[in-house]
């Protein structure tokens, strides 16, 4: 068990590093004396081009898209109790997916499909609410089954928009489905849901520590559980919501990170929540700069990196601490 | 001794059916009171609704004299601790940091545990006999062991009024009647109460000096233990034929071993 202190300056270092990479490497050189350079004002057009408008938004926005999803896996895992939940189980990626793609197949592009992402969480969001609210007071069960078959239900609409979609919108639909930052310019908004976010779950985690065993038992400690339940709920939403809209449904981190961090480190949600957010930004920030450089100039989804790296890291880390 | 909680007319009922009607209760400092009933008669209900974990139908719940729902809810678990009949725990997490989590409504929003606490906690572990378990992850535990490290969480919680709902689950049986000394103590000599449902109903008569009996009809006594543990009121109970012994340590209750009513 790595202690908090250790664990977050470590997480903080690992944070500059893969944004420093992310800053570095590419299909033009760039040195470190440059970078700094051009971020205090200086270097050439070209220099200032490829680092503040192509590298620089796409590192961040990376970084802001892995700690969101990254922190609302966390609190969705402990809203369901649940260690499976990740930020998608309840349909928010889902809707989303199914009104980008319809925007995408009448011919939207840029904000219009960001805004129809974002239209699509939130609607999704209010559904499963109000569908998991209907008779009075909700459980995680209830909530959860609800979530997963109105996710079903837009994985069966997403197929169907695939299979009439034409050909020249394939590509595009497939790359935002597998989560892909290509297109995630402006990274700005995405940073301040995740520092409300964050902010908010800091305040609560303590209560979440205590949610963890159980809602009864929290309600026995104190817990006000009947207004904790829907701040989660509506917090690690929007959080997905926020994430989804910048780079589409980016698999795995939030399902992986925190349980990482709860193998190395436990479960105090108070270590637990920021380290999530560091290490969520941290691999997705490395795994974009490998999904752009690996088979240059091609460039790979995000999504299918963090996959491909995640599984065999979070497997020898399961089978080291034997379960 | 002072009044912890008192009962006006409560009444408790659950799925349709009635589980007291107009009880009058009142629970004092250094009492022992133990909930005795047959399955889904409705103990933990009532054990629930008394601690505040849901709503009574109608009636009045007083803690410390004052109404229940006026008690801040953390305010209220620093004089109410309750354990649950059962826990799990989905989430992997060491035995300290589970039985600090009995900490939680001491603490203030941004303060974190102190030594003070986690010598709380080492000194809860060591009194249900879990030494040196501090840094076990929870999952490698036993029943018993878990069940012990949440009663441990309790203490941790050091509230005035216990309320155990079946503590000795999954206890072997030294363990049982150490843990049931201790609780019994804990009300006897530092002014707490103790509140648990028991089915046994031999710890109930040595450990208890007042019984909640729950008929499961609407039906409930309270009082002394002397006067309503008797042969016929457990009789009508159960359903079933207990024997009043003399053991070495006092009455022992046997319950007739071939089926017969």
């Amino acid at each position: 068990m790595i202690r908090p202190q250790p664990l977050l300056l470590g997480l903080l270092l690992l944070s500059g590093v893969s944004l420093a990479a992310a800053l570095l490497i590419g299909s033009v050189a760039v040195s470190p004396g440059t970078v700094w350079t051009v971020l205090w004002g200086g270097g050439d057009a070209l220099q200032r081009a490829v680092l503040l408008e192509l590298r620089l938004p796409r590192a961040l926005s990376a970084f802001a898209v892995g700690g969101l999803l990254a922190l609302a896996g966390a609190l969705m895992q402990v809203l369901l109790r649940n260690p499976l939940a990740d930020p998608y189980i309840l349909g928010v990626s889902g809707g989303a997916a199914v009104f980008t793609l319809t925007a995408m197949l009448l011919g939207a592009s840029g904000a219009l499909l960001s805004g129809a992402a974002f239209g699509g969480a939130l609607f999704t969001m209010l559904l499963v609410f109000a569908l998991a609210r209907r008779q009075g007071s909700w459980t995680p069960v209830r909530l959860l089954l609800t979530g997963v078959v109105i996710a079903s239900g837009w994985a069966a609409l997403i197929g169907f928009i695939l299979a009439v979609s034409p050909d020249t919108t394939l590509r595009g639909m497939l790359f935002w489905l597998m989560g892909d930052l290509e297109f995630a310019a402006r990274p700005y908004s995405a940073w301040a849901v995740l520092a409300a976010g964050l902010a908010v779950a800091l305040v609560l985690a303590r209560d979440l520590n205590v949610l963890a065993r159980g809602d009864l038992q929290a309600r026995a400690l104190g817990v006000p559980v009947g207004v904790l339940f829907p701040l989660l709920y509506v917090g690690a939403s929007l959080l997905t919501a926020a994430a989804v809209t910048l780079a589409g449904t980016v698999g795995f981190i939030g399902l992986i990170v925190p349980h990482l961090l709860r193998l190395v480190a436990g479960g105090d949600h108070r270590v637990l929540l920021p380290g999530a957010v560091l290490l969520g930004g941290s691999l997705l920030t490395a795994a974009d700069t490998l999904a752009r450089t690996v088979i240059a100039p091609q460039q790979l989804p995000v999504g299918v990196i963090t996959a491909l790296l995640g599984v065999p890291v979070f497997l020898y880390l399961l089978n080291r601490r034997g379960g | 001794m002072s009044l912890l909680l008192e009962t006006r007319g409560l009444t408790v009922g659950i799925a349709g059916k009635t589980v007291c009607r107009d009880l009058d209760l009142r629970i004092a400092t250094g009492q022992r009171w133990a909930v005795l009933g047959p399955n889904g008669s409705g103990k933990t209900t009532l054990l629930h609704t008394l601690t505040g974990l849901r709503a009574a139908d109608s009636g009045e719940i007083l803690i410390q004299n004052r109404p229940r729902a006026a008690w801040p809810s953390r305010e209220l678990a620093k004089i109410v601790g309750t354990l649950l009949q059962s826990q799990d725990d989905p989430f992997s997490s060491t035995v300290i940091e589970t039985v600090l989590i009995g900490r939680h409504p001491h603490l203030r929003r941004w303060q974190w545990e102190s030594a003070d606490d986690r010598r709380r906690a080492v000194a809860a572990l060591a009194a249900v006999d879990l030494q040196e378990f501090e840094a076990r992850m929870l999952a490698t535990l036993s029943g018993g062991e878990r069940r012990r490290v949440s009663l441990a969480a309790v203490l941790c919680q050091d509230p005035l009024l216990f309320a155990l709902d079946e503590p000795t689950n999954h206890l072997d049986l030294h363990h049982q009647v150490s843990v049931l000394n201790l609780f019994a103590r804990l009300a006897l000599e530092n002014s707490r109460a103790l509140l648990m449902v028991l089915h046994d109903v031999t710890s109930a008569a040595h450990y208890c000096d007042h019984v909640l009996l729950v008929y499961g009809d609407g039906e409930v006594q309270a009082g002394p233990s002397g006067e309503l543990l008797n042969e016929e009121n457990l009789q009508r109970l159960y359903g079933h034929r207990l024997y009043r012994l003399r053991g070495p340590d006092g009455v022992a209750w046997l319950p007739a071993m071939t089926r017969q009513i």
